[in-house]
């Protein structure tokens, strides 16, 4: 049976909008981010760099990882088709599923509703990822409200 | 009478949860707990069509008291053979890929709320009796109510 929040999260402020930068992990690892702990944020836009040895089938991903479940939350439909640099830009905007492969340009929709409570992660990803793709420099941009310590 | 009105609402609790695999030919149901009232945000589930028919269209639905409330369906006619994953996600446009990884997304209505008791229940117009639906997971705001 579900049970109450220790306490009411209406006295939650909403404190902070910030950017957090990740390095790229060795390929082809997806990359993480892990909400820091006694927070609840709320993704605006995410922004990457894919480099790819090859183009082809490759199609970005963004998943929740909540206790090793994985729920994917927006997928990018268009195949990236070029070798090279990939800029990718998702945000809660409406925008339809775009990709300028001779310029490196790819931005597709988040909904509008992506939450991680304190420790979850999001995960940044390709479809079709092989050795040779790097997944680099991601920019998130958050709300984060300040959650109670239980 | 409900202790809070959830749309206005910004106390909520975020759960992920999962639905038991039904016997194959059979939807998959999710019944919402007894004090519970929840806004789905996601929800997924692999589908496997395994008998020689053809245009089967996964759809998700709500109901209360047997009435059903809400409904949205995909748009891609799976046929024998194929496993794909769907993934409902309010906020977002239809978008597939039959030939790569086999993913579905299924626009799902924005503010789904259900309350205690109501069921989501995931199907597929032609389901046949060896077809089957596994891993249903539901992502969703919680509210308590009294």
């Amino acid at each position: 049976m579900p049970q109450r929040l220790p306490r009411n999260p209406l006295d939650l402020r909403i404190h902070s909008l910030h950017d957090h930068v990740e390095s790229g992990p060795p390929v082809p690892v997806p990359l993480l981010y892990t909400a820091p702990f006694f927070t609840r944020a709320r993704i605006l836009s995410i922004d990457w760099r894919v480099s790819l040895g090859a183009g082809g089938n490759k199609y970005p991903t963004v998943e929740i990882l909540i206790d090793g479940v994985a729920l994917l939350v927006a997928y990018g439909s268009l195949p990236m088709t070029a070798a090279g640099n990939q800029f990718i830009s998702c945000s809660v905007q409406n925008d339809d599923t775009f990709y300028d492969a001779a310029n490196g340009l790819y931005k597709f929709q988040l909904p509008p509703d992506i939450y991680l409570d304190s420790q979850q992660q999001l995960r940044m990803s390709v479809d079709g990822l092989v050795g040779g793709d790097t997944i680099a420099t991601v920019k998130l941009i958050t709300h984060e409200w300040i959650t109670p310590r239980v | 009478m409900p202790a809070a009105n959830p749309v206005d609402a910004t106390v909520f609790d975020l759960k992920i949860d999962s639905a038991s695999n039904p016997a194959a030919g059979s939807e998959v149901i999710y019944t919402v707990p007894a004090n519970a009232r929840i806004e789905v945000l996601y929800a997924e589930v692999l589908y496997t069509a395994l008998v020689a028919v053809a245009n089967r269209y996964v759809f998700l639905k709500a109901e209360r008291n047997t009435i059903e409330y809400v409904q949205t369906a995909s748009t891609l006619a799976q046929v024998l053979g194929d496993s794909f994953t769907y993934h409902f996600i309010a906020g977002l446009p239809a978008e597939v890929d039959a030939t790569h990884s086999n993913r579905y997304l299924v626009p799902l209505n924005q503010q789904l709320i259900l309350e205690p008791a109501d069921t989501l229940r995931i199907d597929a117009f032609n389901l046949q009796a060896n077809d089957t639906f596994i891993n249903c997971r539901v992502r969703f705001k919680q509210w308590i109510i009294a």
